[in-house]
C-alpha cells in the first residue's frame, strides 16, 4: 500500500466498531528511514553535538555546553575546571553546574552525593568570604550560591527513602527521619527561615517569633530575597503535590495566591498561570466546584487585561477544556484543546491533552495520530516527556509492533534533544 | 491492566507487578488477532521540579534555565512588556511544579465498590492478510461464583478486519460488590486457512476493595425525634473528597442535618486517608395526633446516599442498606417533660415544680393516677403526697401535670424512675422510664448542709 493510501485511511474517521488502520509501520525500514517517513520527508535541523574538546576550559565553556543541552559534556567540563583549580566561590558555581547536570540527566543519588560531599553550607568557614581575606578584601559572608542551598534541600525528595538524613551532622535518634521527603520539607522550612530573616517583614508564612535583622536590608537585596522566598514555598508546595499531600498543597497555594494577589496589577499574566494551576490542583482531587471558581478568577483577571497576550487566551481555553474532560464531554474538551492549538500550534500541552480526550473517546487511532501529527510538526520543539511517554503508552495499546515504533521516537529524540531527556519514557 | 493469566493456567501471585497495558500470551499457536486491555482510569497532571538558578550563577543567563521569560542580554529572549515587578513574578512562578499535561496511568491502581470499572480493549490484526467473522464478548464474574456473570460486551457485526487494523472497544461497568472480579473477553473470528470458527480467550483479574468503612451507624431516640449517628472512614490509599453524605429518609420522616461535612475551608474538605468523620441526622417522624395508637416496633429510617469525586472527576456513588430502626413499643399514655415551672433553676433542698404534659393515646377514657416511689427516686423525691390524683382525660386529648418535687442532692439526676402513672379503669400501669435529666445546683443562700437520708423520714 502507499503512504497515499495509508494516510487516507489514517484520516478516514472510522464508523462505530470498524475496525480501523493503524499508523505507519515498516519493520524492515532502517531508523534513518523510518524517520523520514514518521516526518513525512520534512527536514529539520539535527541538533549539533558539541563536545569537551570544542570549547574553552572555563565558564564560558560550562555556558555553552549547557546552552547546547550537552549535559553529560557538562559534567565531564566541571569536574576539568574542580581539577585545575580557581577562586572559590568560582569553584562552587562549578560545582553548582554539575549539581544541575547531574539533575538534569535525572542522577538524582550521585547529585545528592555531589552536594553532601561539600559539608555543611551554612556554618562551615572556608565558604565564608572572611577566610579569603587576602582574595576578597571587602566581601562579607557566605559565597555559597542560593541555587546550591535550594537544590541540597530539595535533592532527598528525588531520592525517596533510601537517603540519610545530613552525613556532615551528628546523628541523633531523635531527628531519625526515614523519607526523603520529609528530609526535604525539613530542610525547605530551615531555608525558609533564612529567608525570612533577610525580609523586613518576615515574610510570608512568618510567624511573631520573627526577629528583624540586625544589619538595614537594601531594597534590591530584599527584592532578590523575596523572590527566593516565594520560590522555597513553591517547592515546599512542589513536595506536597508529588507526595499526594494534597490538603497541605491546598492550602499553601490558596495562601500563596492570596499573598500574592498584586500579581493581578504587575504581571496579571502569571497570577492567572498561579489561579488556574491552583484550579487544576483542584480538579486532580475531584474538587469541581472549587476548581470552576479558580477558573472563573482567571477569567475575570483577564477580562481586565486590556490587550491580553495570546498566552492568556490560551490559557483560559485550557482551563475550559480541562472542566469539560473532567464533567466527561471529552468531545467539547477536543475542541477547546483545538482551539488553543489553532492559537499557539506548539502548545504541548492543548496536544498532549487533546490526544487522551480521543483515547477516552474510544478513538485510539486518532489519540496516536494526532499526538504524531504534533510532533511532525517540529520535534526540535515538540518533543516532551509526558507527550513521548503517553504516546509509548498509546502504541502499546494498539498493537504488538510497538517496539519499532518506540524505536523511531527513541532515534527522534537522539537526534533533535537534549542528552538530559528522559529515555525511560519511551517504556522501551 | 495485566492478563494476569490465561485459564486454565494457574492463578500468578497477589503480589505481581501489574501494568496498565497488557501483554497478550498466545496460547498454543499464534492468533492473527491479538488482544490488548488497559484500565481507563482518568489522567492525572504531571508535577516536574523545575531546576533553578539565579542570575549571578555562571549558568544563570542562559535560556535552559527558566521556564518563563528572563531579561538576559539577549534581545530574543528579553520580553520589553516586563517591569521589574512583572520580571520578578516571572522568577517566582518558575518553581511552580505542577504542569498541565495529563498522564496516562502507569499502573492499574486500585479500585472500589461504588466506582466505574471502565477499560479500554483494542484489538489489532497482526497479519498482513484481513481476518472475517470476528466477535467479541465480554463477561464480568464476581466472586467465585461462576452464575454470578454479567455480559459487557457482545459484538458480533466486525466482518471484517483488514491487515495491520484496529478495533476499539470501551466497556463500562459499575461495581457494587467487594471482592474478586475477573474479566473474561472471548474472541472468536474466522481463520483464514480453512474458514473455521476459532477462538481464544483472555482473563483478567481484579480485587474490588471497600472505598468507606462505615464504622457504627448509633441510632438514638428522644421523644419523638430518632437521632441516627454515623462514623465514615476513607479506607482508600489517597485522600478522598466526599461531595454527598445523605440520608434519604423514607415517607413519613422529616429530616434534620446536623453534620459540619463539608463546611470548612477547601483543604479541610479532602478526607485523608484512614481519616474518620462524624455524621448526626435527626428524623422527626410527621405523624397525625388523630392517628390511633400503632405498635410497630420495626421501621426503615432510610438510606445512606454516598457520592465522591476522584481525580478528574471521577464519580463513585453508594447507597446503603436500608437503616432499621426497633422502636420503643408506644404506650396509651405518654409523658412530655415541658421543663420547670417558669423555667426556673432546681437548687438544693428547695422545693419545685416540673411540669408534664400526659396524652391520652389510647381510643377510650382514663382515669389516671401519679404514684411516686422515693426510694427509687432518690436523690429526687415528692414533696407531699406520694399519690397524685389526675381525673379522667378522653382519648386523644392531654392534660398538664405539675408534679412537686425536691432534690436532696446537688448533681445530674434522672427524673422517671420510680414515677408510676396507673389508670385505674382499665387497671394498668405506665412506668414513665428514663423521662429526663434534671439538673440540681446549690442555693446561693443554702447552708450547705446536706441532710443525712434518713428512710424514716418518708
Amino acid at each position: 500500500m502507499s503512504d497515499e493510501n495509508l494516510d487516507e485511511s489514517v484520516s478516514h474517521h472510522p464508523l462505530e466498531n470498524r475496525p480501523r488502520r493503524s499508523t505507519a509501520f515498516r519493520p524492515h525500514l532502517g531508523q534513518r528511514d523510518s524517520v523520514q517517513l514518521f516526518l513525512h520527508d520534512k527536514q529539520f535541523p539535527v541538533k549539533t553535538k558539541i563536545t569537551l574538546s570544542d570549547v574553552s576550559l572555563d565558564e564560558k565553556g560550562v555556558r555553552i555546553l549547557a546552552e547546547n543541552q550537552a549535559w553529560k559534556e557538562v559534567l565531564k567540563i566541571c569536574e576539568k575546571c574542580l581539577q585545575l583549580g580557581s577562586a572559590p566561590h568560582e569553584l562552587l558555581q562549578y560545582r553548582l553546574s554539575q549539581t544541575i547536570s547531574l539533575l538534569r540527566l535525572h542522577l538524582h543519588t550521585f547529585a545528592q552525593q555531589n552536594i553532601d560531599s561539600l559539608g555543611d553550607l551554612n556554618n562551615n568557614s572556608v565558604y565564608f568570604y572572611e577566610f579569603y581575606s587576602n582574595l576578597y578584601k571587602q566581601k562579607k559572608g557566605n559565597m555559597v550560591p542560593f541555587s546550591l542551598l535550594l537544590i541540597k534541600a530539595v535533592v532527598p525528595h528525588f531520592c525517596g527513602s533510601d537517603v540519610q538524613d545530613d552525613p556532615n551532622q551528628p546523628s541523633s535518634e531523635d531527628n531519625k527521619q526515614t523519607s526523603g521527603t520529609n528530609i526535604a520539607l525539613d530542610r525547605l522550612y530551615k531555608l525558609l527561615q533564612i529567608c525570612g530573616s533577610n525580609l523586613k517583614d518576615g515574610g510570608a508564612l512568618s510567624n511573631n517569633r520573627h526577629h528583624p535583622p540586625q544589619e538595614p536590608i537594601d531594597e534590591e537585596q530584599e527584592a532578590i530575597w523575596k523572590v527566593r522566598q516565594s520560590r522555597v514555598i513553591l517547592f515546599i508546595i512542589n513536595c506536597h503535590i508529588s507526595s499526594k499531600q494534597y490538603s497541605l498543597a491546598i492550602e499553601l497555594l490558596e495562601k500563596f495566591t492570596e499573598k500574592n494577589s498584586n500579581f493581578t496589577e504587575t504581571n496579571p499574566e502569571q497570577f492567572i498561570v498561579l489561579i488556574s494551576m491552583l484550579g487544576c490542583l483542584y480538579l486532580q482531587c475531584g474538587m469541581l466546584p472549587f476548581a470552576e471558581k479558580c477558573f472563573q478568577r482567571a477569567q475575570s483577571t483577564a477580562s481586565a487585561v486590556a490587550n491580553p497576550h495570546v498566552n492568556v487566551t490560551c490559557r483560559l481555553r485550557l482551563n475550559a477544556g480541562y472542566l469539560k474532560f473532567s464533567m466527561g464531554r471529552y468531545a467539547d474538551a477536543i475542541k477547546d484543546f483545538e482551539a488553543v492549538l489553532q492559537l499557539d500550534p506548539f502548545n504541548v500541552q492543548a496536544a498532549n491533552n487533546r490526544g487522551i480526550c480521543y483515547l477516552y473517546s474510544k478513538d485510539l487511532i486518532s489519540a496516536i495520530n494526532s499526538i504524531e501529527e504534533f510532533i511532525r510538526r517540529d520535534p526540535t520543539k515538540t518533543l516532551d516527556e509526558t507527550i513521548v511517554y503517553n504516546l509509548s503508552t498509546m502504541y502499546d495499546l494498539e498493537s504488538e509492533n510497538s517496539a519499532v515504533k518506540k524505536k523511531t521516537i527513541m532515534t527522534m529524540i537522539g537526534r533533535y534533544c537534549g542528552d538530559d531527556f528522559p529515555t525511560s519514557a519511551v517504556k522501551l | 491492566m495485566n492478563p494476569l493469566n490465561d485459564l486454565p493456567s494457574p492463578p500468578s501471585s497477589p503480589g505481581s507487578p501489574i501494568s496498565p497495558v497488557g501483554t497478550p500470551i498466545l496460547i498454543n499457536e499464534k492468533y492473527p488477532l491479538s488482544l490488548k486491555v488497559m484500565r481507563l482510569k482518568k489522567p492525572e497532571f504531571a508535577v516536574s521540579f523545575p531546576v533553578l538558578l539565579e542570575s549571578g550563577d555562571s549558568l544563570g543567563s542562559t535560556k535552559e534555565s527558566y521556564k518563563t521569560n528572563y531579561p538576559v542580554n539577549d534581545d530574543k529572549f528579553y520580553d520589553p512588556r516586563h517591569t521589574k515587578e512583572a520580571v520578578d513574578s516571572n522568577l517566582i512562578m518558575d518553581g511552580l511544579g505542577l504542569v498541565d499535561k495529563w498522564e496516562l496511568p502507569n499502573i492499574f491502581g486500585k479500585i472500589y465498590v461504588g466506582e466505574t470499572f471502565s477499560c479500554f480493549l483494542s484489538l489489532h490484526n497482526l497479519t498482513f492478510a484481513s481476518t472475517k467473522g470476528i466477535s467479541v464478548k465480554g463477561e464480568l464474574l464476581t466472586g467465585n461464583n461462576a452464575n454470578n456473570k454479567t455480559v459487557l460486551l457482545d459484538v458480533t457485526d466486525i466482518k471484517e478486519m483488514a491487515s495491520q487494523s484496529n478495533a476499539d472497544f470501551i466497556i463500562e461497568h459499575p461495581l457494587s460488590q467487594p471482592g474478586d472480579h475477573t474479566l473474561i473477553i472471548t474472541i472468536s473470528y474466522l481463520s483464514p486457512l480453512d474458514n473455521t470458527i476459532q477462538s481464544f480467550y483472555k482473563v483478567f483479574k481484579f480485587p474490588v476493595d471497600n472505598p468507606l468503612a462505615m464504622n457504627a451507624v448509633k441510632i438514638f431516640n428522644l421523644n419523638e425525634h430518632v437521632f441516627v449517628h454515623l462514623e465514615l472512614q476513607n479506607k482508600m490509599d489517597k485522600p478522598l473528597f466526599v461531595d454527598v453524605v445523605r440520608l434519604d429518609p423514607s415517607i413519613g420522616y422529616e429530616l434534620t442535618d446536623h453534620s459540619t461535612h463539608n463546611s470548612g475551608p477547601p483543604q479541610e474538605q479532602l478526607m485523608q486517608v484512614g481519616e474518620i468523620r462524624r455524621f448526626l441526622y435527626e428524623l422527626a417522624a410527621l405523624k397525625n395526633n388523630n392517628d390511633p395508637v400503632t405498635n410497630i416496633t420495626t421501621t426503615v429510617l432510610g438510606m445512606i446516599e454516598l457520592q465522591w469525586k476522584g481525580n478528574m472527576g471521577d464519580n463513585g456513588i453508594l447507597v446503603t442498606h436500608p437503616i432499621q430502626h426497633r422502636m420503643a413499643p408506644r404506650q396509651d399514655v405518654e409523658a412530655h417533660m415541658d421543663g420547670t415551672l417558669d423555667d426556673t433553676s432546681v437548687f438544693v433542698e428547695r422545693p419545685f415544680t416540673l411540669m408534664c404534659t400526659l396524652t391520652n393515646r389510647s381510643a377510650r377514657q382514663c382515669n389516671l393516677v401519679i404514684t411516686y416511689n422515693n426510694q427509687k427516686m432518690y436523690p429526687l423525691c415528692a414533696d407531699g403526697s406520694s399519690t397524685q390524683h389526675i381525673g379522667l382525660i378522653e382519648p386523644n386529648t392531654s392534660v398538664r401535670v405539675e408534679m412537686h418535687l425536691f432534690a436532696m442532692k446537688e448533681g445530674l439526676h434522672v427524673f422517671g424512675p420510680g414515677v408510676i402513672i396507673k389508670d385505674t379503669t382499665h387497671n394498668k400501669l405506665y412506668p414513665l422510664g428514663n423521662l429526663s435529666q434534671i439538673q440540681v445546683v446549690r442555693d446561693k443562700g443554702s447552708k450547705g448542709i446536706i441532710p443525712i437520708l434518713n428512710d424514716v423520714l418518708f
